[in-house]
């Protein structure tokens, strides 16, 4: 499903040049769980944000299915992220003025689906995530665990064919951590291609596979055992 | 203090864009509210500061032609018969303030050389300068019972080295002497008051005393206490009661009491409420005067001003909220309490309002020396203006500190730990009042353009308005005395004229065929009181300025030959009166006068006024009233013809004929120019209102840029996580629009009937005005929602572009 080779990313400003990723190839195949580890600075959300089409690598091939995407411009790359890739932050990033619905329901909205198809798969993704008696509650009225399946529903709403998921358990405590990769793991036996960046060990161990990253080269790509 | 002042400099420094708007927009707004307040204050002022004001009144009879309006013209007999017979009077006299500026030319000889100079001149009796308190600074009010004596300001004398003693003539020769100086009065009236407008008095001395017939002269009473106003009135009622007996034996009681009611019965008006007196600017205005709904809608513009740069105010203060937040949190866990974290904003937004007023002040004094203030009534140096200056510095640092209060509450309101950890949210009711405060400034915008399109319609309505004559290709002017009497024994001037292919035709008339005010007759017709208002013309007027004969006949050559005058009648005095072809009317001797024809109905007023009973006159043999014959000259061009040459040519035959003329006395202009002058205060007032409105929604914009500004930085993350979830700049840009559009529509709902019901209000001080069009309402909104949009698309432009993984990895 993914195949990126020879990928490098380098930041320039006036003064100083720094290489994010350097020579960066792999591949991910449909249905893959993936886990991106490493230590701060080495480049995992630098790849996450290139795998996420929401930035462009300055060198090397990225192949989403058959599509060439590493040249793609600002609007080719949204247009091609629309109902393709669902994204999970660490720090859940729900539009406070939204309430839950309305939340889960936005994705939908920029793929110009009816009405109606949109109720359907919100009102069926909310009671896939349990939170069907939160529809009509704001961000600031949920705890952080209820916040974080929100933004899984809202980033499994449109049946992306990647999920990409940010630190999703780093704002969470033990518990609502391990309720939310469980829901990730449920996600992907379901079907869905996820690729995680993560701190924790214990989050990695359940993807199937691990990338390990350090100063933008990856030193290990190891399969997991589950 | 130091720390503040330092804390001061340092939000001006980091924060410069955001403050130099907010500063120049509060600059422009206390400038805009200073000058309006100027006008303002001018107009509600008018005539209060008069020494003993509240004792002098000006006498007044009704209107017979017009229910409720007031008729200020007296005989001199009659009103001096009243004032002295009448006890309780301290002083009486006639005078007629200016009414407009015109100025009249004067010569004085000094050698061989004759200097010349214009000054507002008004003519009065002696008396009349006790019932003002006019102080003499040198020279004698003694001499002003003798007619042709003349007194003068005391700034008048400075400006033009004139002094006690001087002879002053008419005549560009300066000879001969016409006018003796004979005092100069002190300066000490107001600006804004009658005796303040003037510089020369001439006086009447014992013209017109014994005559009953000339009813030209509005009297001014000064009584012995302001009290005394329903004594007078009573005992100058029985009085005219009494003369009515006394004169018409056969008139029964009730005949008496109607003919009191409908023409003489006398009523103080208060000088202080001659400028707004509506009854009395009517018809014949006695001073300058000026309208009250009028005055009033500035005022509110001037408030709107205000309301509208506080609320910029507040929005800016806002837009710097997400910026500044972390700052003050800061602050908050190193131990600034609170109340000094709010104490410090209000003193930082003072220090912005004192920036503002300087800079306002600076605006002021610039726009002062631009040729901009000629749509200005009133002065604006702050030396005459101290009070509005004081109110102007006390409303906007109240203002400020006032309504940077809740901004500073809001900024100190969250969690420090909330906030430095990246995360404050708005509340709902902080959105709506920041949406209320914006949605004010909109509906002050939208109903200040459509009531200025409106004011500026019914201006160009007015202008091409079909008077009912043609006015197409006219040239209008005074000609000289000396020119227009030597006109009137021999043709020459005529003949030259015509012989000139440019000018198709040309005719005469005493003064301007569009006038507000002119010499008016009673006279007594198949037993009725008729009043008409009178234009003397010459023979072929009609037919020059296409005025249309309904029945009998126009003028002839062989009517100046006739022992009478003649007479044409409008079609109004016709319906009112009965005015038929086969009754007499009566000339201007009293005898009795042809009514060779009737005229339709055409626009001899500006159409402030409406119709009213009218008669073109033709002198016949007699011109002892008018000796210099008809001075005002209409010429009709040829098609194509360039106007300036044919004035030049005009002149040029005229200095031809009488060398001694001074060429500056001969006036010529386009017709369409002599009408404008006519809605000169309405084209102020379409000026005014156009810039007020302009700084108003300029300043309303510099709001919702405040706003605009608020909102992105704040959606910021909002806008880069819509943007990773698929939405396109589009999607965006048309979300923040909808919003704005939104506001804009609900506040022109607001906006709409408040403007239609101002506009209906304007329009009703109209006997003719434009129709109120749905058009200026979509188009207002157009414009609105066009600059609006325009705006949000330009701020927003950056935050729907920009990576959204900056702002979401900043948050």
């Amino acid at each position: 499903m993914i195949n990126v080779s020879n990928l490098s990313k380098i930041f320039r400003t006036e003064e100083i040049e720094t290489t994010a990723l350097n020579g960066v190839s792999f591949e991910i195949k449909d249905g893959e769980f993936v886990a991106i580890m490493g230590p701060s600075g080495c480049g995992k959300s630098t790849l996450l944000n290139i795998l996420g089409l929401l930035d462009n690598p300055t060198e090397g091939s990225y192949l989403f299915g058959d599509t060439e995407v590493a040249k793609l411009k600002e609007k080719e790359r949204t247009k091609f992220r629309k109902g393709n890739i669902g994204f999970i932050f660490q720090s859940f990033n729900l539009i406070d003025e939204l309430n839950v619905y309305d939340n889960i329901e936005l994705p939908l909205r920029y793929l110009n689906i009816s009405a109606s198809e949109r109720k359907q798969k919100v009102t069926e993704m909310m009671k896939r995530m349990n939170i069907s008696h939160r529809a009509k509650h704001f961000p600031q009225q949920l705890s952080g665990g209820q916040q974080q399946r929100v933004a899984i529903a809202r980033a499994c709403v449109a049946n992306p064919k990647l999920i990409l998921a940010d630190e999703p358990t780093g704002n969470l405590d033990s518990k609502n951590g391990k309720e939310v990769m469980t829901l990730l793991q449920e996600l992907n036996r379901e079907g869905a291609t996820i690729v995680m960046v993560t701190h924790s060990q214990k989050d990695a161990s359940m993807a199937q596979r691990t990338i390990d990253l350090f100063d933008g080269k990856i030193v290990s790509d190891v399969k997991n055992e589950l | 203090m130091k720390y503040l002042f330092h804390n001061f400099i340092n939000t001006l420094r980091h924060y410069k864009a955001s403050s130099l708007l907010n500063i120049i927009g509060m600059a422009v707004a206390f400038a805009a509210f200073y000058v309006i307040l100027t006008q303002v204050r001018w107009g509600m002022t008018y005539n209060q500061g008069l020494p003993d004001g509240e004792r002098v009144f000006v006498m007044t009879r009704p209107n017979p032609s017009k229910d409720g309006d007031r008729n200020l013209y007296f005989a001199r007999p009659m009103a001096e018969e009243l004032c002295t017979s009448i006890s309780g009077v301290e002083a009486f006299g006639t005078i007629t303030f200016a009414t407009e500026v015109d100025e009249s030319m004067f010569y004085l000889k000094e050698g061989d050389h004759v200097r010349k100079f214009s000054a507002i001149e008004q003519r009065a009796t002696k008396s009349v300068l006790d019932v003002f308190g006019f102080e003499a600074e040198s020279g004698s009010f003694d001499e002003m019972s003798r007619a042709g004596a003349v007194a003068i300001s005391s700034q008048f004398a400075k400006s033009h080295d004139l002094k006690v003693g001087d002879y002053l003539s008419f005549n560009p020769t300066g000879e001969p002497l016409h006018c003796n100086i004979v005092a100069i009065w002190k300066d000490k009236f107001p600006e804004n008051s009658s005796p303040g407008s003037i510089d020369l008095i001439h006086s009447y001395g014992e013209q017109f005393i014994n005559d009953w017939n000339e009813s030209s002269f509005p009297y001014f009473v000064k009584l012995n206490s302001a009290d005394g106003k329903e004594a007078f009135e009573q005992a100058a009622n029985d009085l005219m009661r009494q003369l009515l007996k006394d004169s018409y034996s056969d008139m029964s009681a009730e005949e008496i009491e109607e003919n009191m009611a409908k023409r003489l019965n006398i009523t103080l008006i208060p000088v202080e409420e001659l400028y707004y007196s509506e009854a009395i600017n009517a018809k014949r205005p006695v001073c300058r005067s000026g309208d009250k709904t009028t005055d009033e809608a500035l005022l509110v513009v001037a408030i709107f001003i205000m309301l509208i740069a506080l609320i910029n105010f507040v929005n800016f203060f806002f837009a710097l909220v997400p910026a500044r937040v972390k700052s003050v949190n800061t602050y908050k866990v190193f131990g600034t309490t609170r109340a000094q974290l709010i104490r410090n904003f209000i003193l930082e937004s003072v220090g912005m309002v004192v920036l503002a007023l300087m800079l306002g002040a600076a605006l002021v004094l610039a726009f002062g020396k631009t040729s901009a203030t000629e749509i200005l009534a009133a002065p604006i140096d702050p030396a005459s203006c101290t009070p509005i200056l004081v109110l102007t510095i006390v409303v906007a640092i109240t203002g400020a500190a006032l309504s940077s209060m809740y901004p500073a509450v809001y900024i100190t309101s969250f969690q420090p730990a909330l906030v430095l950890k990246g995360s404050f949210g708005t509340s709902r009711s902080g959105r709506t009042l920041r949406n209320l405060l914006i949605g004010v400034q909109f509906s002050i915008s939208l109903a200040l353009i459509i009531c200025a399109a409106f004011v500026k319609l019914q201006h160009s309505y007015m202008m091409q308005f079909d008077m009912g004559f043609d006015k197409e290709q006219l040239i209008s002017g005074v000609i000289p005395g000396d020119v227009a009497w030597w006109n009137s024994k021999n043709s020459a001037f005529e003949d030259k004229l015509r012989s000139n292919p440019d000018i198709v035709d040309l005719t005469w008339a005493d003064g301007q065929l569009v006038n507000q005010s002119r010499m008016g007759w009673g006279d007594t017709y198949k037993d009725q009181q008729i009043n008409f208002d009178v234009y003397p013309v010459a023979y072929n007027f009609l037919d020059v300025m296409g005025i249309e004969i309904v029945e009998g006949r126009t003028f002839m050559k062989t009517d100046e030959q006739s022992e009478t005058g003649t007479l044409i009648f409008n079609e109004e005095a016709r319906d009112m009166y009965d005015i038929t072809l086969d009754v007499k009317g009566r000339d201007h001797k009293g005898d009795p006068s042809d009514v060779v024809g009737i005229c339709k109905s055409f626009h001899f007023r500006p159409l402030q006024y409406g119709s009213d009973a009218f008669a073109f006159y033709m002198y016949g043999k007699d011109h002892s009233w008018r000796p210099q014959g008809l001075m005002h000259i209409y010429l009709k061009m040829a098609a194509g013809a360039d106007p300036r040459k044919v004035m030049d040519y005009v002149k040029e035959t005229a200095l031809e004929l009488a060398p001694d003329v001074d060429s500056d006395q001969i006036a010529l202009h386009l017709f369409d120019e002599e009408l404008a002058r006519k809605y000169k205060a309405e084209d102020k007032l379409s000026k005014q209102v156009t810039a007020f409105t302009l700084v108003a929604i300029i300043l309303a914009l510099m709001g919702v840029f405040g706003l605009v500004l608020f909102e992105t930085q704040h959606r910021r993350k909002e806008i880069a996580v819509r943007r990773v979830l698929g939405a396109e700049v589009n999607d965006v840009l048309k979300m923040l629009c909808q919003k704005y559009a939104l506001i804009v529509g609900i506040c022109f709902l607001i906006a709409a009937p408040f403007s239609y019901v101002i506009t209906d209000r304007y329009f009703s001080s109209f006997a003719y005005h434009t129709t109120i069009s749905w058009w200026v309402f979509i188009l207002a909104l157009a414009v609105v929602l066009a600059v609006t949009l325009s705006i949000v698309i330009v701020r927003s432009w950056r935050a729907a572009t920009s990576n959204p993984v900056e702002a979401i990895k900043t948050e």
